[in-house]
C-alpha cells in the first residue's frame, strides 16, 4: 500500500508551472540548497534545506541545521519536513498553506512543534537567459510541546520568515531571515546556495 | 481569497493560546541560563557545580520529605536530575533542572511548618545556580 503510494508520488512528479510558494520553477520541479548563517546568542548555524513540487499544487519541503553557540554551551540540532498545499495562485504570485512537523534538540531538552505557515511567494524576471529573482514571506503559527526528563511544557507562538533568492539557470542563490515571537525571541540569518533539478 | 482569509484568522485565534508559567527558563529554546533571580541571591567566586552534588542529592532524599504531593516528587525528581546532569558534565540539562526545582518551590504554601526546609532548598538551588553561571558560561 505503502509502495504504491511512493509509485504514484513519483508518477505525479514532474516539472509544473512555477509557483514560488511550492519552490518549483517552469524548468524545474524541486531544489535543494545548503545554508550558513548567524543566530541568536552569537550563535553560527550550518544547514539544508530542499523542496520538490509532487503535483501542480502540491509539494514536499524539509529543512534542517545545527546551530553553534560559543563554548561551553551545547549546540542545538533541527530537523523540519512538511508538505505545501498551494491555496492561490496567479502567473507571478502565489500563497500556500504549510504545515510541518519540526523536531529539535538541546542535550536531554527536546522539542516536538508543529509550524503551520502561509507562504506568499513572488517572482519577477531579471533581465539574461533563465534569470530570476524570487521573494517569500511566510508567517507561521507555531504549537510546541518541550519536555526535559519527566516535565512537559505546551505552548503556541507566532514566527515569521521572509527570504529571496536569484536564480540563475539551475543555481540559486539566496537569503533568509527568520524571528520567533515568543519569550526566546530566537532568530536566525542565513544564507542560501543550491541547485534546482 | 476566502481560503486565505480563513488561514489567516485560523492563525490569529488559535496564538491567544495561553502558555505554561512553570519554570520559563528551563523551556527556553537557547542554551540555559539560570534564573536570574536565583543567581542574585548569593555571590561567591566562581566553583565547580560538582561541589553542589552531594547537598541537591541531600536535597531531593531529606529536605522534601516534609512537602506532600506532587510537589513532592516533582522536586525530588529535579533535584536528583539536577545532581545526575552536573555528574556527568552535562550543565545545560542541570540549569533546566535547577530552573524547574526554583519554579516548583515557588508554588508551595508559605507554611511555617516547611520553611527551614524551604529556605535550605532555595539556598541549595541559589549556590547551584552561582556555580552553574560563574563555570566557564560568561
Amino acid at each position: 500500500m505503502i509502495a504504491r503510494g511512493v509509485l504514484l508520488l513519483l508518477l505525479v512528479a514532474a516539472p509544473v508551472a512555477a509557483q514560488v510558494c511550492l519552490g518549483g520553477t517552469e524548468e524545474s520541479a524541486g531544489r535543494v540548497a545548503v545554508a550558513v548563517g548567524r543566530a541568536a546568542e552569537g550563535a553560527s548555524l550550518v544547514g539544508g534545506d530542499f523542496a520538490w513540487q509532487l503535483a501542480p499544487s502540491v509539494a514536499l519541503f524539509g529543512d534542517g541545521d545545527v546551530t553553534v553557540y560559543p563554548n561551553p554551551f551545547p549546540h542545538r540540532d533541527r530537523l523540519a519536513i512538511g508538505v505545501a498545499f498551494l491555496i492561490a495562485g496567479a502567473p507571478r504570485v502565489s500563497v500556500c498553506f504549510t504545515p510541518a512537523i519540526e523536531t529539535e534538540r538541546i542535550d536531554e531538552f527536546h522539542v516536538r512543534r508543529i509550524p503551520l505557515g502561509l507562504a506568499v511567494g513572488w517572482w519577477m524576471p531579471l533581465s539574461g537567459d533563465q534569470r530570476r529573482l524570487e521573494m517569500t514571506v511566510e508567517p507561521f503559527f507555531v504549537h510546541s510541546h518541550e519536555w526535559i526528563g519527566a516535565f512537559t511544557r505546551q505552548s503556541n507562538f507566532v514566527s515569521g520568515r521572509a527570504g529571496m533568492v536569484r536564480v540563475v539557470r539551475r543555481v540559486l542563490l539566496g537569503v533568509e531571515y527568520e524571528h520567533a515571537f515568543d519569550d526566546d525571541a530566537r532568530w536566525h540569518l542565513r544564507a542560501r546556495l543550491g541547485v534546482t533539478f | 481569497m476566502r481560503r486565505v482569509v480563513l488561514v489567516a484568522l485560523l492563525f490569529a485565534v488559535a496564538a491567544c493560546a495561553d502558555r505554561s508559567p512553570l519554570a520559563p527558563d528551563a523551556f527556553g529554546r537557547a542554551p540555559c541560563r539560570p534564573p536570574s533571580e536565583l543567581v542574585a541571591m548569593v555571590i561567591t567566586p566562581p566553583f565547580a557545580p560538582l561541589a553542589m552534588r552531594s547537598a541537591l542529592i541531600h536535597s531531593a532524599d531529606a529536605l522534601t520529605l516534609l512537602i506532600v504531593g506532587t510537589p513532592q516528587r516533582d522536586l525530588q525528581v529535579a533535584f536528583r536530575s539536577a545532581a545526575t546532569k552536573i555528574e556527568i558534565g552535562d550543565y545545560d540539562s542541570a540549569c533546566r533542572f535547577v530552573a524547574l526545582a526554583y519554579g516548583v518551590l515557588r508554588t508551595l504554601p508559605p507554611t511555617p511548618a516547611t520553611l527551614p526546609e524551604r529556605d535550605a532548598m532555595r539556598l541549595i538551588l541559589a549556590l547551584t545556580a552561582q556555580s552553574l553561571s560563574g563555570f566557564g558560561r560568561e
